[in-house]
């Protein structure tokens, strides 16, 4: 019991973060669920000691598994009439107060590139230290790093004034 | 013009103010009621299956019903993981067996020659007669006519194999009425 209780507590704080990973691959909302729920089942296995996978090892595996997925013609079309079908998802959260600032971030956060976007979501919501992330998308510390500050001054070129002006209201 | 620290900082912290989103609770629901089975499944396996059970939370019909659905799941994918691999290294395995076998074993007699030792050479008169021709001057001519078979036997004892050839053989030698 003590053991589910733990993985209940794992699941929401961290689920969040793996699904706003998965969904910045480029998959559709059903899509993006599956990514996480089968990269915690493997990174599960894969423990020895029954404990809850590392988080770097779930990123991981849900960055390849999509890579994976994105192979597969089928689900390539599948997922092309699922985006073309559904409204775009909501990457942040969406309450009253923060809608503007939460669209204003997705839609710069969309625009950023890939090698840059998933950095800056590891880091900032995924919660993971640079040595993580490195291990998590098979680069140097290093890069990991530097990968990070310029994603963060395109994000601020693309945010320009509006967040900073909305936070200093808030 | 790249940031500087302070900008780095106060860009992270707006980022940071904003959270995920809050995944759906069908989907939350999911992933905490299948991923403990694992947990007791790779316990049973364990070392630690023999320390006495903790009381099982009791848990909602669907709930139970995903867990024994993914309980099934996961033991059918952890059977197949291993018996497909090995089954498909068994069909590898026949194949060449019986692809090398015939291969292997019927070049080697036909491609080692017959060390023979025992040579055995004969030759048998089977008929002999004579017989009178005429020339084309008039002038008869008669010739010894000889049926022979000739034998060669070759043995090789060690191997238990006997090469036998046996070919007729015709001779005539014409005489002359003088000589005769």
């Amino acid at each position: 019991m003590a053991k589910q209780t733990d993985w209940e507590r794992w699941v929401l704080n961290h689920a969040p973060g793996l699904l706003l990973f998965a969904r910045q691959q480029g998959r559709c909302e059903a899509d993006a669920q599956d990514l996480v729920q089968e990269a915690v089942v493997e990174a599960w296995q894969r423990q020895a000691n029954g404990a809850p996978p590392p988080l770097a090892l779930v990123f991981a595996t849900i960055r390849r598994r999509a890579a994976d997925w994105g192979r597969s013609q089928d689900r390539r079309a599948a997922r092309e009439a699922a985006v073309h079908a559904e409204t775009p998802e909501c990457w942040f959260d969406s309450s009253i107060e923060d809608r503007d600032r939460s669209r204003l971030i997705q839609e710069a956060m969309s625009k950023l590139q890939e090698v840059y976007r998933e950095v800056v979501t590891l880091k900032t919501w995924g919660g993971l230290t640079f040595a993580e992330i490195a291990e998590a998308l098979e680069i140097p510390a290093n890069t990991a790093a530097s990968r990070y500050r310029y994603g963060l001054e395109e994000l601020r070129k693309a945010l320009g004034s509006k967040v900073l002006i909305e936070s200093l209201r808030g | 013009m790249s940031m500087n620290d302070n900008d780095l900082e106060r860009i992270e912290a707006q980022l940071r103010n904003v959270s995920p989103a809050r995944p759906p609770a069908t989907f939350l629901q999911r992933l905490k009621s299948e991923t403990p089975v694992l947990v007791a499944e790779r316990r049973a396996h364990t070392t630690l299956a023999h320390q006495p059970a903790q009381p099982v939370k009791s848990a909602a019909p669907e709930t139970v019903r995903a867990s024994e659905a993914a309980t099934w799941s996961s033991w059918v994918s952890l059977v197949m993981r291993w018996l497909i691999p090995a089954a498909a290294t068994l069909v590898v395995g026949a194949v060449i067996w019986r692809v090398n076998l015939p291969a292997a074993r019927g070049p080697e007699i036909s491609s080692t020659p017959v060390k023979a030792n025992d040579v055995r050479i004969d030759q048998q008169l089977v008929s002999t007669f004579d017989t009178v021709a005429q020339l084309p001057s008039g002038e008869p001519v008669r010739f010894r006519c000889r049926e022979w078979m000739d034998e060669v036997v070759l043995r090789d004892s060690r191997r238990g194999v006997e090469v036998a050839r046996r070919v007729p053989r015709v001779e005539v030698v014409p005489v002359r009425f003088e000589t005769y």
